[in-house]
């Protein structure tokens, strides 16, 4: 049967809403993608019927709880093809993880280590890094983006030396879709011994994936755009890789004994998850990727492939568009950033948000990026598989009336 | 979530001035502030006369039609005020944009263009910052801690 966005559109309530009187087009899932009923469901049936904390607890409900966010784990486990259920560490989100991940990585770190990342960074995947520097004195060395918006891989050669610990970078740009080939990243890591970590805020959306396959040592997502809820996140690990890192927060959950003199700690994943967790959010984001691995996105791939050309094609029809990203659907995804001549990608939102058009304006948190592209900002259209012609539609009249608007300005 | 639309004729009016930096010879004080939000820079020069009252003000906006607008209401409003007024007027501005008071209009009719912002949260910055900035631009004429007001 042939994918129909139609079947996927009735499962999100939100879509059917009309916020301020007007249809809903929402384009902005690179920032967060909306939640099916399923997964609203299996949130309120958590809380109303299994809520506690989790592990420490005897009573059923503690039981309840615990199982509930150990299965969300295992589904997790599940969605990236982890050979254990323990190298799923559950955070706040990909900024959360990234922050864990950078912060005990560069424990053992000082003046002299190498960090190699992108200008295309996000800046939950470059802050981090910069703060480490502060803290450690590490060297940040930077590939370069091409014109098209993608990691120049071919700088590889000279940035990763003797000294490069880490190499960190993102899956797939959230401003230009471009994806990255992690082929020739690996490669160059396993070179100097350097452990490989993948932002995958906006790759993980697309469905299963093998993070081992991919050579990553460290893979961090959010669950808000995987249609879970917003406050969970996850930092995959490799068992040794893991097992060799000193914990990032201290306090309940974390250790395996605590006395006034000393402490020891946990074996990953709790090691990496003190306090309470999130622990319905975890449930949520078990059953959003549930949701996903269910099949009723197959075929939405193509679907969302031929709205981005749809996009892009139109912008380039555009006098004054730029679009900022590949032109083609080789190796990118439905993310489509552009600038029009003499307008502020805010401005561009709002009159956007006068036709019920949501999309987002601004640097999208990768300040750098738009400083290799000589911009302050672009607005960015962003596609999941609930999305249709008539939003397509429905953005190029919006941007109509925004050139009209500001027709003489 | 804001209901009417922003883009009235009036602000599209003082954004089309302001698109275009404006510099001032021999500036007394000059202050650029950022929009963490969205990256938007905002520059402004000012000079006082003897009584301390403002003579002349210049902008460079690298922004949106708020913050260009803004920029030219600014020069238009604090022109002949001192630093006290001109903290008034930043105010009034900040309870205009929250409440929609008519009131706030009539002290400062320059300012009215802005009630169509009124509910739109998100850009309540975008027209505020050259305020900010001239603040910013007094404290550092005088010497003062030049920190964000």
């Amino acid at each position: 049967m042939a994918f129909d966005p139609a079947r996927i559109r009735e499962q999100f309530p939100i879509l059917a809403t009309r916020p301020m009187g007007r249809p809903l087009h929402y384009l902005d899932n690179a920032a967060t993608a909306q939640i099916p009923q399923t997964v609203i469901d299996a949130i309120t049936a958590h809380e109303t019927t299994h809520r506690a904390n989790v592990t420490r607890g005897v009573h059923a409900l503690a039981e309840a709880a615990t199982e509930a966010y150990e299965g969300a784990r295992h589904i997790v486990a599940r969605y990236m093809n982890a050979t254990a259920d323990s190298e799923v560490v559950f955070t706040y989100g990909t900024t959360s993880a990234i922050n864990l991940a950078a912060h005990a990585l560069g424990e053992g770190l000082g003046e002299g280590d190498e960090i190699v990342l992108s200008v295309a960074e996000h800046h939950a995947n470059l802050v981090p890094w910069l703060m480490l520097r502060e803290r450690k004195g590490v060297t940040l060395r930077f590939l370069p983006v091409t014109d098209e918006g993608r990691i120049d891989l071919s700088a590889l050669n000279n940035l990763v030396r003797e000294r490069c610990k880490v190499i960190t970078l993102t899956h797939c740009s959230n401003v230009t879709g471009a994806i990255t080939d992690f082929r020739p990243v690996v490669a160059a890591a396993r070179a100097v011994g350097a452990k490989v970590l993948v932002d995958g805020a906006q790759m993980a959306p697309k469905g299963q994936f093998d993070a081992s396959e991919l050579g990553a040592d460290l893979y961090a997502f959010s669950g808000h755009k995987v249609y879970g809820p917003n406050g969970i996140g996850v930092l995959w690990g490799r068992r040794d890789v893991l097992s060799a890192m000193p914990p990032f927060m201290g306090g309940g959950g974390m250790i395996r004994s605590v006395s006034l003199e000393s402490v020891t700690y946990g074996d990953p994943p709790k090691r990496f998850e003190a306090g309470t967790p999130p622990i319905a959010q975890a449930v949520g984001l078990g059953a959003a990727l549930n949701w996903v691995m269910s099949g009723y996105l197959d075929g939405a791939h193509k679907h969302m492939d031929r709205l981005t050309l749809r996009i892009i094609e139109r912008l380039q029809g555009i006098p004054g568009a730029r679009l900022v990203g590949p032109a083609n659907m080789e190796e990118r995804v439905g993310v489509v950033s552009f600038a029009l001549d003499g307008l502020h990608p805010h401005d561009i939102a709002q009159i956007l948000d006068r036709h019920g058009v949501a999309v987002r304006g601004g640097h999208h948190c990768a300040e750098p990026l738009m400083t290799r592209f000589g911009l302050t900002g672009t607005a960015r259209a962003s596609l999941a598989p609930y999305n249709t012609d008539e939003d397509v539609d429905a953005l190029f009249e919006a941007i109509e009336d925004a050139l009209r608007t500001f027709s003489g300005h | 979530m804001g209901g009417k639309d922003i883009y009235e004729n009036d602000i599209m009016e003082l954004a089309r001035a302001g698109s275009r930096p404006r510099y001032i010879d021999a500036p007394d004080g000059t202050a650029t502030l950022d929009n963490p939000l969205c990256g938007d820079r905002v520059t402004i020069e000012m000079r006082r006369d003897k009584e301390g009252k403002i003579a002349d003000i210049g902008h460079d906006v690298r922004g949106c039609a708020l913050c260009q607008a803004s920029a030219v209401a600014l020069a238009d409003t604090a022109r002949g005020k001192s630093p006290v007024e001109i903290n008034a007027a930043l105010s009034a501005l900040q309870k205009m944009l929250k409440d929609d008071h008519e009131h706030h209009e009539k002290a400062w009719p320059t300012l009215a263009a802005f009630r169509s912002v009124h509910g739109h949260k998100s850009r309540y910055e975008c027209v505020l910052l050259p305020f900010r900035a001239l603040l910013v631009a007094i404290s550092e004429g005088e010497g003062g801690d030049a920190s964000r007001p």
